[in-house]
């Protein structure tokens, strides 16, 4: 389901790429004093949606950490830009960067943390061994900005209930998500108050 | 044009196998025989000063040039003799039963070799152990070279 | 004129501006979709369960230690980490004496404890509770009477039962371990033993060639193949009272018996004029079919669990590869498409996974494939390692291998935790089979 909303946004996005270049196509017959007002396309940045796409995919620990680098040149890319065309840019066009350029180090910021949490659970969760059963199990929890973990439970089941009380069984161990400590509280906020685990018996 | 066909019969062979095996033989319990049992064991093994064993290559059945030089000088002996019996042996690598069948499969190829120089198949014997007498047990290439082997012993 | 493309461009920005807001609102649109953080767990951790077996209380003073029994056998297999004695801080023998804080300060993750009395005689009764700590939950309450010198069964039933609440899967204690063993040269054996390697039992000893042990699914009888006619034949032998009969056929040499898990058939390889191929041989009327025709090697027959399919080794295609035929109309499908060797594949419990040897460059491992994916995932890592047999259970793989020449069986768990060695045998020890479940 979700695989098939990403994909329908993908092809949406594709389409307005193909639009958007028309429309910069036409916009150079613009004088030039008018050019200065129309927005530079090439601005309006494809890497975001490649970041999303490279996040879904690969969850491995090498692309993730590559991921942070093209996220931290992207930030550099951008900030660049700004200092360059401060003065060409108008104003609108300035405060968009800047939500841009903001965006992305949240991105960062979330991914680092989100790796940490990983790490953290890994270590903890003793998976049965299900040889050649491909279940997963979601557990919905609730933190404090703390880090304290205020609530957890069960979203959807695997239908196995050794595997749901061997998820269970990592959290009863912690009562704390350290990971979340020490971040802009708006980041917390938008991602981590309340998030989702989702234990897999398969990679 | 010719690839096309190609796969085309890939895809009919598994189906034309499954035709083939459909008829698939019924032998009622009444008529079955008794193994023969091997009445030239008793018989004294006929001394020659010929190398007795034919090398193989790994996984395989086939005879190189070597060896059929080597049972060429056999044919003279062997038509003189009352029985051959070919004991097929492999090198520990491999499964058993993979092997007891692969060490079945070369004694075979030395018999039709036999044959085709002119010796009666009936007077043949071929028995296979597989990897269950190798000549040296070390687990190296030397020594599985010298268990991949064909033993003929006339009687 | 200059008015009229003025307009047109203006109303081309106008669009461009729309296009542009419409392409950040989409932006943000599919990140609110994504909203919920989702963050995945699959690798889990590399430590075992810890497990506390408490020493069970006793009112009179039986000496040996049944928790010992069973910690042995939980551990056995490498799937638990026992705490030790000295570490634990309270001796409970029951529900009512259980305080959960205790065993939650040594992070176990399971505790088993239970208390026994004598009824009369050597008669014991015994009273045992699985606790699941971190959830603070009871998963098991059971009790057992029996004689007091058969400690080692009543250990074993316990094990099995804590053992099936804790994973799910049924225990394996009390299985057998069938394989031949081949203390010198000339001298070969077909042995039992229990799956720990005591209480070995010599079935049939020969100075000729043994091989291919196969139990049948009521674990009654062993087949198995024997030269000592001087040709390959195969045996049938009953466990207790030791008759051997062997199967009459036209050909001079039969191998690789595997008998159906349903115990009505007996799946054999039959040589005639050199060509091996698959036959079953029907035990209830004794009528024997083909199942294979080709020139080439057929061989290394194994059941699917609902006796429908076999699977087998053949070199039709010029290297040994796993086939798998549907036995009512002797369709013949290939299996295995990578690597120079694949043989001795047999079927999971589940029917959908397969273990076999896998071969490359004259290197062997034990494989591990599912029937219709592609990949041959190799879980062992020495380098003639060949008979793989699968636990009932499906979790636990014993296969055979070799040091210096010197045969031994190995095994692991199929989440790769834990390797294991079997102990050591006077001998070179090869061809394990493992016995389907006594019920």
């Amino acid at each position: 389901m979700t695989n098939n909303l990403i994909s329908f946004i993908n092809s949406i996005f594709f389409h307005l790429f193909l639009l958007a270049i028309l429309t910069l196509d036409f916009s150079i017959f613009t004088p030039q004093s008018d050019r200065e007002k129309i927005i530079p396309i090439e601005f309006i940045s494809f890497p975001a949606i490649k970041d999303e796409r490279a996040k879904r995919n690969n969850d491995s620990l090498s692309t993730r950490r590559n991921n942070n680098i093209e996220i931290e040149k992207e930030i550099k890319k951008i900030s660049e830009q700004n200092n360059n065309k401060l003065n060409l840019n108008s104003l609108d066009n300035l405060q968009k960067q800047i939500e841009e350029t903001k965006f992305f180090q949240e991105k960062k910021e979330v991914q680092v943390r989100i790796f940490l949490i990983q790490k953290r659970i890994n270590s903890i969760w003793k998976k049965p061994s299900l040889i050649n059963q491909n279940i997963e199990t979601e557990i919905q929890i609730n933190l404090a900005p703390s880090g304290e973990i205020l609530k957890y439970e069960m979203i959807s089941s695997s239908g196995n209930k050794i595997f749901d009380d061997s998820a269970f069984r990592a959290l009863a161990n912690i009562s704390f998500i350290t990971e979340v400590i020490g971040m802009d509280r708006n980041y917390f906020e938008r991602n981590f108050r309340s998030f989702n685990l989702v234990f897999k018996s398969k990679d | 044009m010719r690839s096309f066909k190609k796969i085309f019969l890939l895809i009919l062979f598994p189906f034309i196998i499954g035709c083939a095996t459909q008829v698939s033989d019924s032998i009622s319990s009444s008529s079955y025989a008794t193994a023969e049992s091997d009445q030239y064991i008793s018989t004294k093994k006929l001394d020659m000063d010929l190398d007795d064993l034919i090398y193989f290559e790994f996984d395989k059945a086939s005879l190189s040039p070597n060896s059929k030089e080597l049972i060429s000088k056999y044919i003279e002996f062997a038509k003189k003799a009352k029985a051959i019996r070919l004991e097929g042996h492999c090198d520990e690598r491999g499964t058993r039963e993979y092997n007891l069948a692969l060490g079945e499969k070369r004694a075979i190829e030395v018999k039709n070799y036999l044959i085709i120089k002119g010796i009666s198949s009936s007077k043949i014997k071929v028995i296979s152990y597989g990897e269950e007498k190798p000549i040296d047990v070390e687990s190296s290439e030397s020594a599985w070279k010298k268990n991949r082997r064909v033993e003929i012993s006339l009687f | 004129m200059k008015e009229i493309l003025d307009r047109l461009i203006w109303s081309l920005n106008q669009r461009t501006k729309i296009l542009k807001t419409l392409f950040f609102c989409l932006i943000f649109l599919s990140v609110s979709i994504d909203a919920k953080l989702k963050i995945e767990i699959s690798q889990g951790s590399k430590d075992l369960p810890k497990i506390a077996i408490v020493p069970f209380e006793n009112t009179k003073t039986i000496k040996i230690s049944l928790s010992h029994l069973i910690e042995e056998n939980l551990t056995l297999f490498g799937e638990f980490k026992a705490t030790p004695k000295n570490e634990m801080l309270s001796f409970p023998s029951s529900e009512d004496n259980f305080f959960y804080r205790d065993w939650k300060i040594l992070k176990v993750d399971y505790a088993v404890v239970g208390s026994f009395k004598e009824i009369s005689g050597s008669n014991i009764f015994i009273e045992y509770f699985v606790f699941n700590v971190p959830l603070k939950k009871l998963i098991l309450k059971g009790d057992i009477s029996g004689d007091i010198n058969e400690f080692d069964q009543i250990s074993k039933v316990i094990s099995n039962r804590t053992y099936k609440a804790i994973t799910g899967l049924d225990g394996i204690f009390n299985t057998k371990l069938a394989y031949v063993l081949n203390p010198d040269k000339e001298v070969y054996k077909i042995c039992v033993s229990d799956i720990d390697g005591s209480n070995e039992q010599v079935l049939f000893e020969s100075t000729a060639p043994l091989m291919s042990p196969s139990w049948s699914s009521d674990i009654k009888k062993l087949a198995y193949v024997s030269f000592e006619k001087g040709y390959p034949e195969i045996y049938m032998q009953d466990l207790f009272s030791g008759n051997r009969e062997s199967i009459k056929t036209l050909g001079l040499s039969n191998s690789a018996p595997v008998w159906s898990p349903d115990n009505k058939k007996l799946a054999f390889v039959m040589s005639m004029s050199g060509n091996p191929d698959i036959y079953i041989y029907n035990l209830k009327n004794n009528k024997i079919s083909r199942h294979t025709t080709h020139y080439g090697i057929d061989t290394e027959p194994a059941w699917s669990p609902n006796s429908k399919k076999l699977l087998f080794t053949s070199n039709r295609s010029g290297s040994p590869q796993i086939y798998e035929l549907t036995i009512s109309s002797n369709r013949i499908k290939r299996i295995t498409l990578d690597g120079d060797y694949n043989a001795r594949a047999s079927y999971f419990p589940n029917g959908k996974d397969i273990v076999l040897v896998h071969g490359n460059n004259g290197i062997f491992h034990i494989g591990i494939k599912n029937i219709r994916g592609r990949f041959i995932n190799t879980i062992s890592k020495t380098t003639l390692d060949e008979s793989p047999t699968i636990s009932p259970n499906g979790n636990i793989i014993i296969y055979a291998t070799k040091n210096n020449s010197q045969g031994y069986l190995a095994g692991l768990t199929l989440d790769g935790k834990s390797k294991f060695r079997l102990p050591v045998k006077f001998g070179s020890v090869r061809e394990p089979s493992w016995s389907p479940l006594t019920n």
